[in-house]
């Protein structure tokens, strides 16, 4: 399949034909003063232009007249511009806005948070800055819709909605990470904000441009690993962290090199002891148990990119390689008192090239590629516990056709291919091969004040899973399985321009996701979540004595298949800007991991029959034993709202009011278990000359719409407060003090599979100092 | 511990559900081998990594002994070799007898008082891969494959398959019927053929290729016992009526068969009929010592084998076809001691005779002289033993349900292997596995 796409890239090389067509004009306020530094694109095209000092831009050698332009400029609305025949100079008016508006990469729509028919989110600058932390999940935790689930300071997924692992997809610059995050919550995501430009959240189904694994979201990494322009920028930072004494050194730089080469390189390095905490880890400590400190969760990690393109006007190719080490505690996570320590390793290599040409047909080409070898292992003392290997091939190649009517749009080609395995005692997914592939189709179209739209997917996936083993005594044996799952998504939005400074998006799709190999063929201890799984692939038939077996289930296998409407208001002009939206997700056949009331001791030694007959089944005795948790689909429904409000008060001062909330219930009853709970938050930031400010308190209400078993947790409010000053050397390096969990709450997170064992950080403080050039 | 057994049928088990308009899902599951191949080779015992106790079982370690309870649904399938456990299964009624089918694939169950007969897949086969034959060992299933007829009493096994006598009811005005199959009908949940009577009888039917040969009672007797056998031509999945032998088989009772020759055991002799003779029937009288009454009620053949063994009143004659004559087996027993089981077993090389006070004997299949005599066990309570053989290999198994014990016996050198207990009174039993060919010397 892979060898099929790239096949595709024989279009790259197609003949331009030229004609001339010459747009110029200029970007200007509501006041009438040009904006500077406006950037004008043909949209579906590399052309771009930036506004000179009077606003002033030229775009030659179009073409063709008519296009359609995309205007945007730091702190004003984006705004798109039809042009038909040769108007004589074009005036363009830019509204301003409180918020910050940055689009979306990679996607064949244009979006931002603004302008998007689904809910989008993009962190970057100052604020990415601020709020990197060593795992994805914390760095991205203030998002709105966004929660962690925090195992610890040492690993944690982004939570969209209330969705993680096998809903939410982890890419970076749009190909997925390729780790093992996803089956385990004690495996460390690795998308490395570290180094990032900026980080896209794609709430909701994002199924049509991302597939299988997305149907709950999107999280992003962008950086500028393959550079895209022969610009010479880069970033760099040194920080302390006092909550677990954590020196991070990072750094970035593109540097062009002529006209047509660029070349980047990026590394980083942290290493952290064992987080400090108010009070004792466990909720109900034993009475040899560490005061104040959160044990066996130091970690270290580093990482290091090289990368290098060739740029030509109408596009660049790309390579880069990179690699990732981390290690990390696993708190909580012992086997015989045995503390265990993760050790993972990922070595990635990125392809990608984009080329717009004037062909008939086709507007642009995009290919990106990535290959990833990830090895993951738990190690008990100096003894390997389980590996975990993964390697991943992905190739998608997105075709964007000349507007046709109007109508933007690309057809996008998606293969993948992944080997995962995982050896020793916590293998509890046999090993499995997946191959998918994609085709989706993605159009937008203005229609006057409305834009709208449409897109459908079709995915064929094939996973092959080996030395399936069944132990008991109904079925033992081992086996291969073969699933295939043909899932498919169609989406409908509109954003609707409905008075001058609003909006109103509305978003319709339904998506359908594949279980994945854990989901429907675990069977085994999973140490790390606490928990003995079974997989929906098997039934259990259990006796009042608490004897359970596993056998082959006669019931097929379900697509899980989600419903979801999306509605968002926005305003954006004038001092006062405000994104709120609510959501309704019904889900049919969702996989969720169903507590069964039933116990398996972790050894995985369930031979119990013949446990009377000799002394060598004695040494189970005290093995500790697990829950039974079994993969069930059910049907659910999740429902919420977000909102996010902008109010630049004076011009120095800027108040920010976020809120967020997931509901997800069962239909037949009852909760999902580990749903954030509700939050709201208010920030303030403070500009004075060199001086920045800015202090943020939030508010996570108690959760109690609990799952069967499962306990509530308290209410906590996490303050945060930073100063920050300009130093008037190294271009403007900043320093900044800043104080995390001022009030030294004890913050349980409730959407934490440890949450009773490894609470947040206590109070702390951080110094740094970065610079950017 | 209490166990549970919950039984899916599995083996390529195919499950597959469209879904809404195209979102569809797919799940195949595969056996897959667990079992290396044995070596060959018993000279070979640097690789075997078995418990010492269980070197001599090497060669058939892939076998297993399913057992039955009386009264009982659950059938126990355990690792003929050690006795391991390897599943229980449940049936859907109490077992009444356990045969096995011809590639002792599979075994059959018959709930004769439940009207049904059910079938096992043990889970141990050999594959032929050409250069080599490749064994499987997993999981025991029970098979989709069913019988439903009124009181399902006699099988009988050829190397074409196995017919199921339903004896039907003649209170119920049920009539009887013959079902027969093979492995493969089995293994794809296929159709039987079948033949049904126009009244009930307690009788027997032989496959033999296209050919059944079935008995026949006159609706107007007064016995349930039929009185004559029928010859039929399979046609479109029925047996259609060919013939009515004219040798008559007053009170027939058993049956058997053998490379040429199929018998069936008649008060007044044993009826022989040679299929290479284009099916012609005659009569082998009963012999001169038999007292009144005495009559041939069970027979016992093999496909290596010219004779028969026949049973009249719990004493042993050879049927000659050659001969035409029924003579003594030459074998006795000790006042107030029988013969509880007998089969022919080494392949056809020796006939096995289990005697109700634990000894075994077994007698050369080409002169009938006594080759091992065995004292499985000593003193066991009345009624408790019976024999389970590995048909073409050298192993038998005593079950003595009074010890909730399993002895395995060497047939060839009469060695007692150490006894196993499967946890219940065993009361009735199927080997299973991959059968292992010996040499013959016809």
């Amino acid at each position: 399949m892979l060898k099929r796409s790239l096949l595709y890239l024989g279009f790259l090389g197609l003949p331009c034909w030229a004609s001339a067509a010459t747009i110029q004009g200029v970007v200007q306020d509501e006041a009438g003063q040009p904006v500077d530094g406006a950037i004008v694109q043909v949209v579906g095209t590399r052309t771009t232009s930036t506004t000179n000092p009077q606003g002033e831009f030229v775009l030659p050698d179009l073409s063709s007249e008519d296009v359609e332009l995309h205007v945007r400029a730091p702190r004003y609305m984006h705004k798109n511009v039809h042009v038909h025949g040769g108007d004589d100079s074009l005036h363009i008016t830019l509204d301003g806005t409180v918020m910050e508006v940055v689009d979306v990469t990679g996607l064949p729509w244009h979006v931002s948070q603004l302008e998007s028919a689904t809910p989008v989110t993009v962190l970057q600058g100052e604020a990415l800055r601020d709020q990197q932390s060593a795992t994805l999940g914390d760095t991205l935790n203030k998002q709105v819709g966004v929660h962690s689930s925090y195992y610890g300071p040492v690993a944690g997924s982004p939570i969209i909605r209330g969705l993680s692992g096998p809903r939410v997809l982890v890419a970076q610059n749009g190909l997925d990470v390729g780790d093992v995050s996803r089956s385990g919550p004690d495996h460390a995501v690795t998308g490395e904000a570290t180094t990032a430009r900026q980080i896209e959240i794609l709430r909701g189904p994002a199924t049509l441009f991302y597939g299988n694994g997305a149907i709950g979201g999107v999280v992003n990494v962008v950086d500028d690993r393959i550079p895209q322009d022969v610009d010479t920028f880069g970033q760099w930072q040194l920080e302390y962290n006092g909550a677990n004494s954590e020196p991070v050194i990072e750094g970035s730089a593109n540097i062009g090199l002529g006209d047509n080469f660029a070349v980047h390189a990026d590394g980083f390095w942290r290493e952290a002891d064992d987080l400090e905490i108010p009070g004792y880890a466990d909720v109900e400590p034993d009475a040899d148990a560490a005061y104040g400190t959160l044990e066996n969760s130091a970690y270290d990690s580093q990482g290091a990119t090289l990368g290098g393109s060739y740029i030509s006007d109408n596009g660049f190719t790309g390579l880069s390689v990179g690699r990732l080490e981390r290690t990390y505690g696993i708190p909580g996570h012992s086997h015989d008192g045995v503390m265990v320590e993760a050790e993972l390793e990922q070595d990635r290599l990125q392809f990608v090239s984009e080329y717009s040409f004037d062909h008939d047909i086709l507007s642009e080409a995009r290919l990106r590629y990535g290959y990833t070898d990830y090895q993951h292992r738990e190690l008990e003392g100096n003894a390997v516990g389980t590996t975990f290997n993964n390697e991943l091939h992905e190739a998608r190649l997105e075709l964007f056709h000349q507007p046709f009517a109007e109508w933007r749009g690309a057809i996008s080609l998606h293969a993948t291919q992944e080997d995962t395995e995982a050896q020793g005692e916590e293998a509890f997914t046999p090993p499995s091969a997946t191959e998918s592939f994609a085709l989706a189709l993605m159009e937008e179209k203005h229609f006057g004040d409305w834009l709208v739209q449409l897109g459908g997917r079709v995915e064929w996936i094939d996973v092959e899973a080996r030395n399936v083993r069944l132990d008991e005594e109904g079925e033992r044996g081992l086996y291969r399985i073969d699933q295939s799952f043909t899932p498919y998504s169609v989406s409908a939005g509109t954003v609707w321009d409905f008075t001058d400074g609003y909006n109103f998006g509305l978003n319709v799709t339904h998506a359908q996701r594949a279980p994945s190999a854990t989901e429907s063929l675990a069977y085994g201890p999973h140490i790390g979540a606490g928990s003995f799984e079974v997989g929906s692939i098997f039934d259990i038939a259990a006796n009042d004595h608490g004897d359970w077996v596993v056998n082959f289930s006669e019931q097929p296998l379900q697509l899980e298949t989600s419903n979801n409407i999306d509605i968002s208001l926005r305003k954006f002009k004038g001092d006062v800007g405000f994104v709120v939206g609510a959501f309704y997700n019904q889900v049919d056949d969702f996989y969720y991991a169903r507590a069964t009331g039933l116990e398996a001791d972790s050894g995985h030694d369930h031979d119990h029959d013949h446990a009377e007959e000799g002394d060598e089944h004695g040494e189970h005795e005290d093995e500790e034993l697990l829950p039974v948790y079994q993969f069930t689909a059910a049907d659910v429904e999740l429902y919420g709202f977000e909102g996010e409000l902008h109010w630049q008060v004076t011009a120095p001062l800027l108040l920010r009011a976020t809120t967020d909330y997931t509901r997800a219930t069962l239909r037949d009853g009852g909760n999902l278990p580990r749903i954030p709970p509700l939050r709201a938050a208010l920030a303030a930031e403070y500009e004075v000359g060199p001086w920045h400010l800015n202090a943020s308190a939030t508010h996570y209400f108690e959760a109690d719409n609990t799952a069967e078993l499962e306990t509530s947790t308290s209410a906590y409010t996490w303050i945060d407060a930073e100063v920050r000053y300009t130093l008037p050397v190294l271009g403007g390096a900043d320093v900044y003090l800043r104080g995390e969990n001022l009030l030294d709450e004890t913050a349980r997170v409730h959407s934490s599979f440890i949450k009773d064992i490894a609470p947040r950080a206590g109070r702390s403080l951080s110094a740094g100092i970065r610079a950017s050039f | 511990m209490q166990k549970i057994s919950k039984f899916n049928p599995l083996f390529a088990a195919f499950l597959a559900l469209a879904l809404t308009a195209c979102g569809d899902s797919e799940t195949n599951i595969y056996d897959q081998d667990v079992a290396e191949p044995e070596h060959e080779d018993h000279d070979d015992h640097d690789h075997d990594d078995h418990d010492d106790e269980h070197d001599h079982d090497e060669e058939t370690s892939a076998a297993r002994l399913i057992l039955t309870e009386s009264g009982s649904e659950i059938v126990h399938v355990f690792e003929a070799a050690d006795g391991d456990e390897v599943a229980e299964l449940s049936l859907p009624a109490p077992v009444g007898y356990a045969y096995p089918m011809q590639g002792y694939r599979y075994a059959a169950f018959v709930h004769r008082d439940d009207n049904w007969v059910s079938f096992v897949d043990g889970g141990v086969w050999v594959e032929d891969h050409g250069d080599h034959d490749h064994p499987y060992a997993e999981a025991p299933a029970i098979m989709d494959f069913a019988l439903d007829g009124v009181r399902p009493t006699h099988f009988t096994l050829s190397d074409d398959g196995a017919a199921v006598f339903y004896d039907g009811n003649g209170e119920t005005a049920d009539v009887a019927g013959v079902a027969t199959f093979s492995d493969t009908t089995i293994a794809d949940n296929g159709l039987e053929n079948t033949l049904q009577f126009g009244t009930h009888q307690h009788g027997a039917a032989q496959l033999r290729g296209e050919h059944l040969l079935a008995t026949e009672r006159d609706p107007a007797a007064s016995s349930t016992l039929p009185a004559a056998v029928g010859l039929y031509h399979l046609h479109d999945g029925m047996y259609e009526h060919e013939l009515t032998f004219t040798e008559p088989c007053p009170g027939l009772h058993g049956s058997a068969q053998n490379e040429d020759f199929i018998l069936f055991g008649c008060e007044d002799g044993v009826l022989l009929i040679d299929e290479s003779a284009d099916f012609s029937a005659s009569k082998i009288v009963n012999a001169d010592d038999f007292a009144d009454g005495m009559r041939v009620g069970t027979l016992r053949a093999h496909h290596h084998v010219e004779q028969a063994v026949a049973i009249a009143s719990g004493q042993f004659y050879l049927v000659d076809p050659a001969q035409v004559q029924l003579a003594p087996l030459g074998v006795s027993f000790p006042d107030g001691v029988s013969a509880v089981s007998y089969e022919f077993v080494l392949g056809g090389e020796a006939f096995a005779i289990l005697q109700s006070d634990g000894e075994l004997v077994v007698l050369d299949a080409h002169d009938w002289s006594e080759q091992v005599r065995v004292s499985v066990l000593q003193n066991p309570e009345a009624d408790s033993l019976k024999m389970v053989v590995q048909p073409d290999g050298h192993m038998a198994y005593v079950l003595d349900s009074a010890g909730e014990q399993v002895i395995p016996v060497d047939l060839e050198d009469g060695e007692l292997a150490e006894a196993w207990s499967p946890g219940f009174a065993p009361a009735s039993g199927v080997w299973l596995g991959s059968a292992e060919e010996h040499d013959h010397e016809h």
